[in-house]
């Protein structure tokens, strides 16, 4: 009986922790960052379509952002219905300007900012594609891509 | 590819046939189908030797049967020879570009060239679809 | 044998100690209180608020509005130093040692117990609780009410708001600026109102010049993301649907002196009715009343007050004596299609036309201050309105949208009156004290003289109550009539709204065979109940049919529109500047003559399918009914049909025009989502297949719902500092309506978390 009665206690005891315990746990950490899209051309860029993808699985957009040239299309398209799931590995964003070539950005230049949560501690690892790019009279032309990220935690 | 077109491009074939017997619209016909139907009738009309004309006549009735088959489809469905209604500028593929493409006629000609910011914003949507049934090929 | 006699000793005397740990630390958290109640003195400081007095009651104060509250800890330590100096002897009962070290009386206050604390000085200064310190709100100022209104300091300064009307479907765009005025970080939160069939799909948050377009999650989601982001001290904004009409915007993380602009962006349709379109934007939630038990109330709290409802949500009022800053800007491009012939508004406008269709109206000066809906209303010419069937496709997924509207004849000389048993249901709560009720009062007096010898009348009002006129409907005799007016004439408002109540008694009783019954409600829908009182009248409404007429210049839409389309009636809106006598004498013409009852459509091909609404209303004389679906197949001639008194009658439609507006698409969404609400109220499924329903209709179509909510994270910088005082934007009673009678009294209870 003594020994039922120990045994007892010690569950009760163990089910009283577990419920303070599970009242104070913390939720998986997380951190939120922001992703900057650059593209590099000698040629003014129009037009731009961008793929962007994150390997882990586990970017969260939070927030999308056009570039530094205020004539492109603010914010960039991207598909809405996709960023709606709780994480997504990538997203497809797209803008164009109608300025003239004259009034469009040559160089490096940023077209695109994502804010993204992660969860976990784990670092991300993204990967950036340039699907498309053109001039303003609509040629396609040859230019680079990066990315550039940043993240304070 | 004809922007004023773009729309019923997008409905189905039996409505589209519809709407073109209303606006009458002028049949598109294909140089190769235009001479084989020449060459047909010049031939039936050339007052060769029997022999010849039966040799030809063997060869006329299959043409032209293709003729008039190639003709109605053309009539029926134009699409078949040209590209993709959302491959504005031509290019074999369907990018910003061919939004770019579509933003600039609209801005050159507003509503006059056919093409709403609907349009425009649809096909900007649709190119950034991550779901690839939704993708535009 | 011995061992594990031991064993087991050792394992009793640790089981006791984890439990007796476990005890201690529950016992802990509980008792743990970070605001304080006062069971021992605080640290005396000197004060800059004076209190004429105070009572201490153990745990809880009154203040000097005589409200119980809780006092804050800054506010309780400001109040008993403001008392007196710790070496003042005042006759009576000692005060002395109310410092720290020092015996105090407050730490022998058990609770039950009193201490009255009064202080003679009537000396009110401005009080530095104005500004975010401890994590609370503002403590009350009190004010001479004869004084002009004092400004007091919230972060919401101006609202902007710029409609584009297309025909009959009109795209608004909502810009919120919010600027901290403190010295500290906030996050505000805002309450604010929104037509009810509103189509929420954009939301973009505003830094300088900066735009970051926010993301539609489900709703446990997005809070989250929230949450982590003011947690961690990122600039964030967060929209949620508490009501299809009432909205929630919360920004966190705004720095001292900087501002933070929220735009949202929506579609809705307008209201036609006789030649005119009317495009309403609401301006102020009003006071609503929870009856107890109410399953997501509205709360209706004065300015400071901190109270957070255990369940559902909270609007804080300004008093009569204040104003914020928060003033709205208005404008709307119209583009009628047709002729437009007159335009007018209920605040004064500027207006500019741009040929015969087109006009580019804006809110004037110094009409700025949001405490009223405002109405924009335009007539088309003449004979251009007709039945017309629109229609999109969308080529993404080449699903077919449609919308069909309906219109009866112009004129109902030709119809034939029917008779009516009118059962007029009042609301004599206190929300509709003043001009409000005389409003009512007035409405319901001109409808009593237009019965004649066919009709029967009943007469309720409801409150805290109901009441009745007689036991059952009488005839409209003269004598009936004049007895009848003089109960109208005496009704006044006062106590709770048990609309419930009202609405049981009017559809309760058994109906007369030789009579359409019309429910006449006139309310200001001022509940925070809708959902019950929607599904009590999907549930009983039977044959007979509701008349909603919303009296008030900020009424609840979203409540009598669903009453009159649970009802299959029609709804119309008093306003207080607006002649009651008119309005109903319009109204009682056109339900006395409908125009089509028991209405169909012939699809003849269509293949329409989810069309709402589903069951079709009555059609009355100068207004359309408006049927909004999905098909497949080609779209051909869609015929109406439905009874006219006795006959069976029916007409062409027309043929379908591609309207290339992606918007009815929205539309659609919206409407589906409503419904898809409206079926949960009626069978309880509060988070079942009908919550799935919607939540997947509005992810898909990127609209805001009861399960989805917009978020927006800046993540490029932390502010420095911890996340910053909640400041909750309060805002005016709505013109007309009585502070004391809607706010500052106990108008149904709240339990706090």
């Amino acid at each position: 009986m003594k020994r039922g009665a120990g045994v007892w206690h010690a569950v009760v005891a163990v089910l009283c922790a577990a419920t303070v315990l599970s009242t104070t746990a913390q939720p998986e950490a997380s951190y939120f960052a922001t992703v900057d899209l650059f593209v590099v051309s000698d040629t003014p860029v129009a037009a731009w379509q961008v793929e962007l993808t994150e390997r882990r699985g586990a970017m969260q957009i939070v927030g999308i952002e056009r570039g530094d040239d205020s004539t492109f299309r603010d914010p960039p398209y991207y598909d809405r219905v996709a960023m709606m799931r709780s994480s997504t590995d990538r997203i497809v964003l797209a803008s164009f300007s109608l300025s003239d070539a004259a009034r469009l950005q040559s160089g490096r230049v940023r077209i695109a900012r994502v804010h993204v949560r992660m969860t976990g501690a784990a670092a991300a690892d993204y990967e950036a594609r340039l699907v498309a790019a053109g001039t303003a009279d609509g040629r396609p032309i040859d230019a680079q891509l990066s990315i550039e990220t940043q993240t304070e935690r | 590819m004809d922007p004023t077109t773009e729309q019923s491009e997008t409905l189905p074939p039996t409505i589209a046939s519809r709407l073109r017997a209303l606006d009458r619209a002028e049949a598109i016909v294909d140089p190769r189908t235009d001479r084989a139907v020449l060459e047909a009738a010049r031939a039936y009309f050339a007052g060769r030797p029997a022999a010849a004309r039966a040799r030809r006549s063997r060869w006329a009735v299959p043409v032209g049967m293709a003729a008039a088959v190639l003709l109605a489809a053309v009539l029926m469905r134009p699409l078949v020879f040209q590209p993709p209604a959302d491959d504005v500028d031509g290019s074999g593929s369907v990018d910003v570009l061919d939004v770019l493409a579509l933003a600039r006629m609209r801005a050159a000609a507003g509503d006059a060239s056919g093409i709403t910011e609907a349009r425009i914003e649809e096909l900007a949507f649709r190119i950034v679809a991550l779901d690839s049934a939704r993708r535009v090929p | 044998m011995v061992a594990s006699k031991a064993a087991t000793k050792c394992i009793e005397r640790i089981a006791c100690a984890l439990l007796g740990a476990a005890v201690v630390l529950l016992g802990a958290c509980a008792a743990y209180e970070p605001s304080g109640y006062p069971s021992q003195a605080g640290s005396a400081q000197t004060g800059d608020q004076g209190l004429e007095e105070i009572t201490v009651t153990g745990s809880r104060i009154e203040g000097p509005t005589g409200n119980p509250r809780r006092l804050e800890p800054r506010e309780r330590r400001t109040a008993l130093s403001a008392v007196a100096p710790a070496d003042a002897e005042p006759a009576g009962r000692s005060i002395a040692g109310m410092q720290p070290g020092g015996s105090t009386l407050l730490s022998q206050v058990q609770p039950g117990e009193e201490l009255w604390v009064i202080q003679t000085s009537s000396a009110v200064t401005e009080t530095e609780d104005d500004e975010p310190g401890s994590g609370t709100m503002l403590a009350l100022v009190a004010r001479e009410p004869a004084a002009p209104p004092t400004e007091v300091p919230l972060p919401l300064r101006h609202t902007d708001v710029h409609a584009v009307v297309t025909g009959y479907i009109s795209a608004v765009d909502v810009t919120q600026q919010f600027e901290n005025p403190y010295d500290e970080k906030i996050e505000a939160v805002y309450l604010f109102p929104l037509p009810e069939k509103a189509a929420v799909n954009e939301f973009v948050m505003t830094i300088g010049d900066r735009k970051i377009r926010g993301i539609l999650r489900e709703k446990e989601e997005a809070q989250r993301i929230y949450e982590d982001a003011r947690a961690q001290g990122y600039r964030a904004s967060l929209l949620v649907q508490h009501r299809p009409n009432i909205f929630e915007q919360k920004v966190a993380n705004i720095e001292p002196g900087k501002r933070i602009d929220v735009n949202i962006r929506y579609f809705h349709t307008l209201a036609y009715e006789d030649g005119w379109y009317s495009f309403v934007f609401p301006t102020v939630v009003g006071p609503r009343y929870n009856p107890v038990g109410s399953q997501s109330p509205v709360a209706a709290l004065p300015r400071g007050d901190v109270r957070e409802p255990a369940v559902g949500t909270a609007v804080r009022y300004l008093r009569p004596s204040e104003r914020s800053a928060h003033d709205i800007g208005i404008t709307v491009d119209v583009d009628a299609g047709v002729e437009m012939e007159e335009l007018t508004a209920s605040h004064e406008i500027a207006t500019q036309r741009d040929g015969e269709s087109r006009a580019h109206v804006t809110l004037a000066g110094g009409n700025t201050i949001p405490n009223r809906d405002f109405v924009l209303k335009f007539r088309v010419a003449g004979e251009t309105i007709k039945s017309n069937l629109l229609t999109y496709t969308d080529a993404r997924t080449q699903e077919g949208y449609f919308t069909l509207l309906v219109y009866p004849p112009r004129t109902h000389n030709d119809l034939k009156r029917q008779p009516l048993e009118m059962v007029f249901v009042v609301d004599t709560s206190g929300s509709m004290a003043g001009e409000p009720i005389g409003q009512a009062r007035d409405a319901i007096k001109a409808a009593l003289t237009r019965l004649d010898s066919r009709d029967t009348f009943q007469v309720m009002n409801f409150s805290s109550d109901v009441r009745q006129f007689a036991s059952r409907p009488v005839p409209a005799s003269s004598a009936n009539v004049e007895r009848a007016l003089d109960y109208v004439h005496r009704l006044g408002g006062e106590g709770g709204t048990e609309m419930l109540g009202g609405i049981r008694a009017a559809l309760g009783f058994p109906r007369d065979p030789e009579r359409t019954r019309y429910v006449t409600f006139l309310t200001d829908g001022y509940i925070g109940n809708e959902a019950e009182i929607l599904g009590e009248v999907q549930r009983t409404i039977g044959d007979a049919r509701i008349f909603s007429f919303g009296v008030g210049n900020s009424v609840n839409r979203y409540l009598l529109d669903g009453l009159a389309t649970e009802g299959r009636g029609t709804v119309a809106y008093l306003g207080l500047e607006d002649s009651a006598a008119d309005v109903m004498d319009y109204y009682f013409e056109r339900i006395s003559r409908p125009a089509l009852t028991d209405v169909a459509i012939d699809w003849n091909g269509l293949a329409a399918t989810d069309v709402y609404p589903a069951r079709l209303p009555d059609l009355f004389p100068g207004r359309p009914i408006v049927v909004t679906g999905k098909f497949r197949g080609i779209p051909g001639d869609v015929g109406v049909r439905g009874r006219l008194g006795a006959d069976t009658v029916s007409f062409d439609v027309g043929a379908a025009r591609d309207s290339r507006q992606p918007a009815l698409r929205s539309l659609w969404a919206r409407l589906r989502i409503e419904d898809l609400a409206r079926r949960q109220t009626l069978t309880g499924d509060a988070n079942g297949a009908l919550a799935d329903s919607i939540r997947a209709t509005a992810l898909e179509h990127s609209l805001m719902s009861a399960y989805t909510s917009f978020v927006a994270v800046d993540a490029t910088e932390r502010t420095a500092g911890e996340h910053g005082t909640t400041v909750n934007q309060a805002v005016p009673v709505p013109a007309g309506v009585r502070y004391d009678t809607t706010v500052s009294g106990e108008r149904g209870a709240i339990a706090e978390r």
